[in-house]
């Protein structure tokens, strides 16, 4: 059973799912998400999807937001926080499309912001829940980002890929207004914590993807990585009102 | 002389390029000026050429052999011109960034307004 303030947060809640072709998950997530977190608004923002996620997404009974070109993660992940902003919501949570992400877990996310002490709240993987495992590869990128990112935002942070999250309403206007384009996890969190909002990690249980690949991987590994080490170094890397 | 005068027929040629695509409202007008004026400045250089200018110029710079001034300038503007379109590319994705945006949030406030 979920506690009364809990309750009271969902009702007050945006989900923000990001999808780009999940036709195939889009429904389940969906359905989870009612079931789970009862009460909140589920926006899923179709980024320029070739497929049938936008109509099974409202088939579901989430509303649509629907991109007329695909921007990438980013921008699409932002329109939810845009959408969630406008609307007065009090918290956004943001869980990705491809069912990776369970919604039966968001309440640990949002017990963690209404005690109060983060601005925005990540499910971490690796934080001894769950038996989530990622290839080999994989999991050195992560390790190298996760130092990084540790060493420049001066706190430990274990799973800085995660797009798990639960945001408050002064987090929500932060991105709404300012939010990377590319690879916007890690990125964001340095942004977070440029504008003085703390942001806190809890761990969650992951599933592995159900269908389709991560949107990172080949050649695009390099490029992320570099781009990362270079925001990591020079503060936020991206053009104006990115 | 070959040499000469082939330089002049491309300027020409570059120059003709430039004013049609002006007259055809293909450029802003500040990349229709700079355009105008780098045709317009490749004309006048490759009219000097039989003079001797060149050379006195190229000496002026203290580069001893005169084409590979062509070649110093002409890389100077190639990158400073790419630089320049790499930040207005920047910023116009930005800003279709939040036309997308805009034009999704206001497509669901239209509908959810005709569902009412």
């Amino acid at each position: 059973m979920l506690a009364p303030d809990v309750r009271d947060a969902y009702s007050r809640s945006c989900v923000v799912v990001p999808a780009y072709n999940e036709g195939p998950s889009i429904e389940k997530v969906i359905v989870g998400i009612h079931e789970h977190m009862p009460g909140a608004a589920v926006v899923v923002v179709n980024d320029g999807s070739s497929d049938d996620t936008e109509a099974r997404a409202r088939a579901a009974g989430a509303l649509v937001l629907s991109l007329a070109l695909n921007l990438g993660i980013g921008g699409a992940v932002q329109t939810g926080y845009k959408y969630a902003m406008a609307q007065g919501f009090s918290y956004a949570i943001q869980i990705d499309g491809d069912g990776q992400h369970e919604p039966s877990e968001a309440h640990h996310l949002l017990e963690q912001l209404l005690a109060g002490e983060a601005d925005i709240v990540i499910g971490s993987r690796w934080l001894g829940r769950g038996n989530y495992v990622a290839p080999r590869n994989r999991r050195y990128g992560m390790k190298f980002l996760e130092s990084l990112v540790s060493f420049r935002a001066g706190t430990r942070f274990t799973d800085t890929t995660s797009g798990f999250r639960a945001l408050n309403r002064r987090a929500i206007s932060l991105f709404a207004e300012h939010y990377p384009t590319d690879y916007p996890e890690v990125e964001s969190i340095l942004l977070a914590r440029h504008h003085g909002l703390e942001v806190r990690e809890v761990p969650v249980v992951m599933k592995a993807r159900e269908h389709g690949h991560s949107s990172i991987r080949g050649l695009k590994t390099l490029y992320f990585m570099v781009r990362i080490t270079i925001a990591l170094l020079l503060g936020v890397v991206g053009g104006e009102n990115s | 002389m070959k040499a000469d005068l082939l330089a002049a027929a491309i300027s020409l040629i570059f120059l003709t390029v430039t004013i049609r695509a002006i007259r055809k409202r293909q450029l802003t007008e500040l990349m229709a000026i700079l355009w105008l004026s780098v045709s317009i400045g490749t004309v006048i250089l490759s009219a000097l050429l039989p003079l001797g200018t060149f050379n006195s110029l190229s000496r002026f710079f203290g580069i001893a052999y005169p084409p590979a001034m062509i070649l110093v300038f002409g890389m100077a503007f190639v990158i400073l011109f790419t630089f320049r379109l790499s930040v207005s590319l920047s910023r116009l994705s930005a800003r279709q960034k939040i036309l997308v945006q805009e034009l999704a949030l206001m497509r669901a406030q239209a509908e959810s307004e005709r569902t009412e």
